[in-house]
C-alpha cells in the first residue's frame, strides 16, 4: 500500500515544482472579452467646430467574469495597467448582470478603474458569466491622435 | 501497480486538492481606444458683392477698398503629437490685373494657431492660419477686402470661388 502514497506524493511534488500554489487549487476565476473602440470624425458632437463626444461605452456584455471552485464568499478587485494611455482619459467599469449560480452584489454603478486594486463587487459561491461594461471618458480632439491601450486586471479573493 | 493502487492514489490526490481547478485568481483583458486623425472645416456665410465705385472716389485717386466680414470659419482638428495643421485659401482663378482681393482670418478663442494677417488671394494656396493643433474652434471671422491697384476698365462683375482648406503643415 505504499505505492499509492508514493504516486500521490510524486504528483503533488510535480505540482509544487511547477509553481502551483495551494491557493490556486481553491477559488479561481476566468475573464474573457475586452473592448476595442475607434473614435473619429463620425463621433463629433456636431460637425466642424465641435469637439468629440467625451464618453463612450462598450457593449453591456463586453467582458465576462466567472468565479469558480468556491462555496464561500469572495471579492473581486479591479485595476488597470497602462501600456499607452493618456492622462486625460478615464476608464470606468460596472457590472451589468449577476451571472448564473451563486449571488453577486455591488459594482452596478460605474466606478473609476485606477492603477491600484479597488473592490469591484462581491459574491458567494460559484458564479459564471457576470457581464461587465466599460466606459472611457475625457475624450477630446485635444488628445493627440494615437492608439491608447491598457490592460484591466481582476483578482478574486475568498473571504 | 494494480488498478486498486492507482485508484487509491487518485482518491488521495482528490482529497488533498479539493476542486482540482487549475484556474488562477487573476484574469485580465485589454482595452484599446484608437483616436483617429480629424480634419473638418466649414465655411459659414458668403460675402456680399464687393463694389468698387467711383461714387466716393477723390478725383485723381483710385476708388476706396470695399470690405465684407460676414463669412466665418469653423474647424475641428485632431493630430498626432508634434504635428500641426494650417488653413489655406485659394481662388479658382486670378482676377484681372488691377483687381486685388485680400482676406484676413481672425484667430478665434481656443485656437493655438497663428493668423498670417491680411493676405492677397490668388489661384495658389496661401497660408492664412498656421500652427493649428488638436482643437475645435468656431467663429473665425474672415474679412475680405477688394481694391484696385491700378486703373482698370469698368467690369460688370468678376466672381471667383474661394476655397478654404485645413491641411497638414509641412
Amino acid at each position: 500500500m505504499k505505492r499509492p502514497f508514493l504516486l500521490a506524493g510524486s504528483i503533488l511534488a510535480f505540482a509544487a515544482a511547477f509553481g502551483v500554489s495551494w491557493d490556486a487549487w481553491a477559488i479561481s476565476m476566468s475573464v474573457s472579452g475586452g473592448w476595442t473602440r475607434t473614435i473619429g470624425a463620425f463621433d463629433l458632437q456636431g460637425g466642424a467646430g465641435t469637439d468629440l463626444n467625451s464618453t463612450y461605452e462598450s457593449a453591456a456584455d463586453a467582458v465576462l467574469v466567472s468565479v469558480t471552485d468556491t462555496s464561500a464568499g469572495w471579492r473581486v478587485d479591479i485595476k488597470k495597467q497602462d501600456s499607452t494611455w493618456h492622462a486625460s482619459l478615464g476608464l470606468s467599469a460596472r457590472r451589468t448582470s449577476s451571472g448564473t449560480g451563486g449571488s453577486v452584489a455591488g459594482g452596478a454603478s460605474y466606478q473609476q478603474v485606477t492603477d491600484t486594486y479597488a473592490t469591484f463587487f462581491t459574491g458567494s459561491q460559484a458564479v459564471s458569466d457576470i457581464n461587465v461594461q466599460l466606459q472611457v471618458s475625457g475624450v477630446s480632439v485635444s488628445i493627440p491622435r494615437a492608439a491608447y491601450d491598457t490592460t484591466v486586471y481582476y483578482t478574486v479573493t475568498e473571504l | 501497480m494494480s488498478r486498486r493502487h492507482i485508484l487509491a492514489a487518485v482518491v488521495l490526490i482528490a482529497c488533498c486538492l479539493p476542486g482540482l481547478a487549475l484556474g488562477g485568481t487573476t484574469g485580465s483583458h485589454t482595452v484599446n481606444i484608437t483616436l483617429q486623425e480629424i480634419a473638418e472645416l466649414d465655411c459659414i456665410g458668403s460675402p456680399s458683392t464687393l463694389v468698387l465705385s467711383n461714387a466716393s472716389t477723390t478725383p485723381g485717386s483710385l476708388p476706396p477698398p470695399a470690405t465684407d466680414a460676414t463669412t466665418s470659419l469653423s474647424w475641428t482638428s485632431c493630430v498626432a503629437s508634434g504635428n500641426t495643421r494650417k488653413i489655406t485659401v485659394a481662388l479658382d482663378a486670378n482676377y484681372p490685373a488691377g483687381i486685388v482681393l485680400r482676406a484676413t482670418v481672425a484667430k478665434p478663442a481656443g485656437s493655438n494657431g497663428t493668423s498670417a494677417g491680411q493676405q492677397t488671394l490668388s489661384n495658389t494656396a496661401t497660408d492664412m492660419l498656421t500652427g493649428i493643433t488638436g482643437e475645435a474652434c468656431t467663429g473665425a471671422t474672415v474679412t475680405f477686402e477688394a481694391s484696385l491697384s491700378s486703373s482698370v476698365a469698368p467690369v460688370a462683375s468678376e466672381s471667383r470661388i474661394v476655397t478654404w482648406t485645413l491641411t497638414a503643415e509641412q
